[in-house]
């Protein structure tokens, strides 16, 4: 199945330039008609106060706010339905401890470098056609860290109130919040 | 700390809704769309990746590890997209030293800057010198280097 994403608009925040023009090329050839740029997470943040975003693209390490900073500032003080902006993650980073920063951070998808066309259509694709439901607890609010469904909890570690069955309420908005 | 029960909160999906298709719409034709943009725009940037590895010259001359950390950071990001992979892996060795390690023996430094530069160059037998092997070894004297200094 296929998708028109000719109505969505994204932000993409890169300090690297080359690496903006190379997103906005690719986002642009899938239909995309709407891309905003920032160059790090403070200008993305600005922006998102001032237009409507769909996605946000973000790169992990950028001078001033970097891409965990800002995912934490959308998880926590954005306005209204932008708390749950979906945010992709684009890293090089493979190691486990910085994975599980962004994704504790707050962040909704990753996108491995280097970027391919297929695999930033699947990103997308996952956000449109699969969005995480949000978990909000005393300690963290973003969207269900679990990668994989799966009936042992062992597999996902065991500090994350989602993995623990916590949950004690399920709530469907149907409106922006 | 337990951190206390958590709520599961299912916003509408909107996104859905605005970026339904007509039946027929195949992801396939979009990706092969993005692919021939892609090739259009690598083929009209040969030229990025060796530049900019050519600037590490320049810095690594200079003694500049910022201004190295950052070319290499940026280079490791781009290489693989425009067909240099292994450039990438060298710059990802390259940035891992200069961020995580002390960055101190500068003879490590500039062997991952010739390395990369021999990877770029136009001369065939240079270029077919940086192979898997050379990245590997780089990359060992890396993880063995002292870490940095705690800030």
């Amino acid at each position: 199945m296929g998708y028109d994403f000719s109505s969505l608009a994204i932000l993409v925040v890169d300090d690297n330039p080359h690496m903006r023009d190379l997103l906005r090329l690719l986002l642009r050839s899938m239909g995309v008609k709407t891309v905003h740029e920032a160059e790090n997470g403070a200008m993305a943040l600005k922006l998102l106060k001032e237009r409507a975003i769909d996605i946000a693209i973000c790169d992990l390490l950028m001078a001033e706010v970097d891409g965990n900073a800002f995912t934490r500032e959308v998880r926590q003080s954005a306005a209204g339905s932008q708390r749950y902006l979906p945010i992709i993650m684009v890293t090089g980073h493979s190691e486990r401890k910085v994975i599980e920063s962004a994704r504790d951070a707050g962040v909704t998808e990753f996108l491995r470098k280097p970027i391919t066309a297929r695999s930033l259509y699947l990103r997308l694709v996952e956000v449109v056609e699969r969005p995480r439901p949000f978990i909000q607890c005393a300690t963290y609010f973003g969207p269900d860290r679990r990668r994989k469904k799966c009936d042992d909890p062992s597999v996902y570690g065991s500090r994350r109130a989602e993995d623990r069955g916590e949950a004690s309420e399920i709530v469907f908005l149907a409106e922006d919040a | 700390m337990t951190g206390g029960p958590a709520r599961v909160i299912r916003p509408k999906n909107r996104l859905a809704e605005r970026c339904a298709a007509p039946a027929g719409t195949s992801g396939e034709a979009l990706i092969a769309r993005m692919e021939a943009a892609l090739a259009a725009h690598v083929e009209a940037n040969r030229a990025l990746i060796p530049d900019r590895v050519g600037e590490l010259r320049e810095l690594s001359a200079q003694g500049d590890k910022a201004g190295l950390l950052a070319a290499a950071h940026e280079i490791k990001g781009l290489a693989g997209t425009f067909g240099f992979a292994l450039i990438g892996r060298l710059a990802e060795s390259l940035t891992r030293y200069l961020r995580d390690k002390d960055a101190s023996d500068e003879a490590l430094v500039r062997m991952h800057v010739d390395a990369m530069l021999a990877g770029v160059s136009g001369d065939e037998e240079r270029r077919g010198a940086v192979t898997e092997a050379v990245a590997a070894g780089l990359e060992e004297l890396v993880s063995r280097a002292p870490k940095a200094p705690a800030a």
